[in-house]
């Protein structure tokens, strides 16, 4: 069998199989596992009310599987909590979300990604973002198989089987400026920008993203979710960035920290020009490093004008939530982003709670310091794996600014 | 002030390496030609050009004059210079107008923006190695780091100019010399090595493609010089800030 590094599954997070293989085996084993969870109804009849949302798959694009989630027998605000990152931040355990989501039915549709319209007719986008749970019936082609499927970007979700029919029965409910920019046209990035500065819920933006409710009418698409997530991620985090590059600088090392799920963050805002260090920690035994005897670190870094090394789901929703927390306070700042992931995190359940974890913890009070070195010192101590070799090597460290030639 | 320079595709190569670093910038046009120096806001870079007058068809300049100019749309125009287009810069109650003068004339007009300008010196050191290339030679070196890494550690001596890249990814080794015939000169007082990071060359490589040949100087721990020999004797230097262990 083929070996693979784990820095390269912890990089890809079963997302990007960077492996060479059709599938990621670990993902695979995994589900096999808590597919044990799951009780099976054998009905081929499914009541129940939505959001709990839409996922559109990304296999095999354009003709992708758009996944009707409802939960059997719960309509209104009881079917609410089965889709509320918010909600869920700090009060759920893993045990619990994990739980929830193998509740869901998905209703599978294959549907072209190019002709979004087909779902819109029989009102299952609008259902998506709507405020209230509606309530709906699908026809299943067959009892549901039991498919609980865990991303690093999606939300896991529960059983699933073909549909014939999703039928919404009650009259969607979107939020007032959204039903506006469904007949906008105009380019998403632009109208993503205006709902997520009027206020409209930042999980119903990437909902609409990804119904093909967004963007320019001849032009619209069911965007794959875990595409939707990253897209909105970054074309708000880049409409932060320019604003937040224009900010004076804060004024003293600050240093925030935060945890849920097994995922432990420590912020670090540097009064020093924009940019971004993103330093990931991946105990061994956890999923993406089974194989790992040491923590696996990888580092991502992004420089003043926003180019990043890579592309990653976690990173990029950490981004947001700091980006936002400069944005608000005018001010402008270098930041580190260490997520420690310890072995209780078995199963990931997406990006949203690196999002809620780093928007929280810096809404907290900062621990101030004069100096990086000691805001680094503190930091090495807050982690279980010894990070001290890998804080020494960041670049907000080792790079030098001109400037130290250039004293008279 | 009106000036025009023979090739206007040289302007395009070297303006785009400049928006790399600078959003605005403020030019200045003299009886010692036409001048820019700026650092990037995170202080790690900076440009240093200067096409003096002689470098021009012609340039007439009747007072100093100061241009502010948003760098990005400057580039966009430029990017509009075809083979065998001259440039013509003018000043103009505002505005800068940007001419190719080619079959037939294309005008551009761009607004002048109210730019304070300020002095800056040149970083005070002194470079201890020094190897000159082939630009494309450089730009080659710079493309074969970038799947590797991040970071680009050069290390120079009497004889040859290594360049090394490493991540999880892999390693990258490159080898220069005066013996495989890629380095046109080089020199060492004695063994010098430094890191940068490797996006910074990336940006201004664009630039070799208006040069004859690149230079780059530096010392251990030191920031880095790399001047391109633009034709005619104008001068375009960028230098970058270290990593140091």
């Amino acid at each position: 069998m083929k070996r693979v590094p784990a820095t390269l599954c912890a990089r890809c997070k079963g997302g990007k199989l960077l492996c060479g293989l059709s599938a990621c085996p670990l993902l695979e084993r995994f589900r096999a596992e808590v597919r044990a969870f799951t009780r099976m109804p054998s009905t081929t009849r499914v009541y129940g009310a939505t959001p709990p949302s839409l996922v559109v798959g990304e296999r095999g694009y354009p003709r992708v599987a758009v996944m009707y989630n409802v939960p059997p027998g719960s309509f209104g605000e009881a079917a609410k909590i089965y889709d509320d990152p918010q909600g869920w931040w700090g009060r759920l355990s893993l045990d619990e979300i994990v739980r929830l989501r193998s509740g869901l039915l998905a209703s599978t549709l294959r549907v072209d990604a190019r002709n979004p319209w087909v779902l819109y007719e029989k009102e299952i986008s609008l259902a998506t973002v709507s405020t209230r749970p509606v309530s709906s019936e699908a026809l299943l082609e067959k009892p549901p198989k039991p498919s609980l499927r865990f991303d690093g970007v999606l939300k896991p979700v529960g059983l699933s089987a073909p549909a014939r029919l999703v039928r919404v029965e009650e009259n969607p409910k979107p939020p007032r400026r959204l039903e506006k920019a469904v007949w906008d046209d105009a380019r998403a990035a632009e109208i993503i920008g205006e709902l997520y500065f009027s206020g409209v819920d930042y999980y119903t933006i990437i909902r609409a993203m990804s119904a093909g409710l967004l963007g320019r009418l001849r032009a619209r698409r069911l965007v794959p979710t875990r595409w939707a997530i990253t897209a909105v991620d970054s074309i708000v985090g880049e409409t932060l960035r320019r604003g937040v590059r224009e900010n004076p600088l804060i004024n003293e090392v600050e240093l925030y920290r935060g945890e849920y799920l097994g995922n432990r963050f420590v912020v670090i805002l540097v009064p020093a020009a924009y940019g971004m260090e993103w330093v990931e920690v991946w105990h061994p035994s956890t999923l993406w490093t089974s194989g790992a005897r040491e923590p696996v670190v990888i580092i991502n870094r992004e420089d003043w004008r926003g180019r990043w090394n890579y592309m990653d789901g976690g990173y990029i929703a950490a981004r947001l939530a700091v980006l936002e927390h400069l944005y608000r306070r005018r001010r402008q700042a270098y930041a580190v982003i260490i997520r420690e992931i310890l072995p209780d995190y078995y199963a990931p359940v997406g990006n949203w709670h690196i999002r809620e974890t780093v928007r929280r913890a810096l809404q907290g009070r900062p621990e101030k310091y004069a100096s990086i070195q000691e805001a680094l010192d503190r930091a090495a101590r807050l982690f279980k794996a010894d990070l001290r070799g890998v804080l020494r090597s960041l670049k907000i460290v080792r790079q030098k600014t001109l400037e130290t030639w250039m004293q008279p | 002030m009106r000036l025009v320079f023979t090739d206007a595709r040289v302007w395009r190569y070297v303006i785009t390496a400049v928006s790399k670093i600078i959003g605005e910038g403020v030019f200045k046009a003299g009886p010692e030609g036409f001048k820019l120096r700026a650092m990037d806001p995170s202080r790690i870079v900076m440009v240093d050009l200067n096409f003096p007058p002689e470098v021009f068809e012609e340039y007439h300049v009747d007072e100093e004059t100061t241009l502010g100019v948003n760098i990005e749309d400057l580039t966009k125009v430029l990017r509009r210079a075809g083979k065998d287009d001259k440039l013509v810069l003018e000043a103009e109650e505002g505005r800068l107008k940007v001419g190719f003068l080619g079959k037939g004339e294309r005008i551009f007009k761009l607004p002048l923006l109210s730019l304070e300008y300020s002095e800056l010196p040149e970083p005070r050191i002194k470079l201890k190695a020094r190897a000159r290339m082939i630009s494309t030679v450089f730009k080659d070196l710079v493309k074969d780091l970038e799947p590797i890494g991040d970071l680009a550690t050069f290390e120079i001596d009497g004889e040859k100019v290594v360049a090394r890249a490493s991540s999880d990814v892999g390693e990258a080794e490159i080898e220069l010399s005066m013996e495989s015939g890629n380095l046109l000169e080089v020199e060492a007082e004695e063994p010098q090595r430094s890191s940068y990071s490797l996006s910074y060359f990336s940006d201004i490589v664009s630039a070799a493609q208006a040069a004859d040949s690149v230079e780059l100087s530096l010392s251990t721990d030191m920031p880095c010089r790399l001047e391109y020999s633009l034709p005619q004797g104008a001068k375009l230097a960028f230098y970058i800030a270290p990593r140091v262990e």
